[in-house]
């Protein structure tokens, strides 16, 4: 029964191919397997730029003593919940959540970075 | 810093940050939202000179209060944090020999 179906089935099929030309049916399977994925990671001087740039954007602290080494208590007189704005303003502009015990560490711009380089999550 | 005086620090850092992110949570737009920041820090550095230990633990009470009572019900949540949208999506396969049993 099969066999006497089977020839009118393959030659319905060529007829499919004689019409589509052979190329198009490439490129198609070309693009069906392509996948694209995001560039790993960030570039640390990018990091360093844009927590640079949040520290910036802060009115209390004074736009000449910004620096990658600046510790946030010492040199830029940040008190203990300025700190905890700044760390939420890094959160947000990275979009991770940062631990309480993990933000606890980061004191200056340098060791933020630090900690961003190691998420992987970060973007 | 004395050993306690550290925790309390920490404590408070958590409740104001606490405090930050459900204001955000109820506060879409930034403009108010910042506004309602600057009001949060007045009060908290309202509290900033107490001295007398059972002062600070019934404003610490207070605080804790007022969060569980604000808490948001559909909170934000950073997209690759746990239960964020994108948390946990596209995790490599795991390539070792499978355990023999």
């Amino acid at each position: 029964m099969f066999r006497a179906i089977r020839p009118a089935a393959l030659y319905r099929s060529a007829a499919l191919y004689k019409t589509a030309p052979v190329v198009v049916a490439r490129n198609a399977m070309a693009l069906n397997f392509a996948r694209t994925y995001a560039s790993a990671g960030l570039a640390r001087s990018d990091v360093e730029k844009r927590v640079l740039d949040i520290l910036a954007g802060f009115n209390k602290i004074d736009a000449n003593k910004i620096a990658l080494k600046a510790n946030f208590n010492s040199d830029l007189g940040l008190d203990s919940l300025d700190t905890v704005e700044v760390v939420m303003a890094i959160e947000e502009e990275f979009s991770i959540e940062i631990p309480d015990k993990d933000a606890d560490e980061i004191k200056s711009a340098e060791q933020a970075v630090e900690y961003i380089s190691k998420r992987d999550d970060a973007h | 810093m004395s050993e306690a005086q550290i925790v309390h620090r920490r404590l408070v850092q958590s409740l104001y940050k606490r405090s930050l992110k459900t204001a955000q949570d109820w506060y879409i737009d930034t403009n108010l939202f910042r506004r309602k920041a600057v009001e949060l820090r007045m009060q908290f550095d309202a509290n900033k000179n107490l001295r007398n230990p059972r002062q600070i633990a019934q404003a610490v009470q207070e605080a804790e209060r007022q969060l569980t009572e604000l808490g948001h019900p559909d909170p934000y949540i950073a997209v690759s944090a746990p239960g964020g949208t994108k948390f946990e999506r596209n995790i490599p396969p795991n390539l070792d020999e499978p355990a023999l049993h």
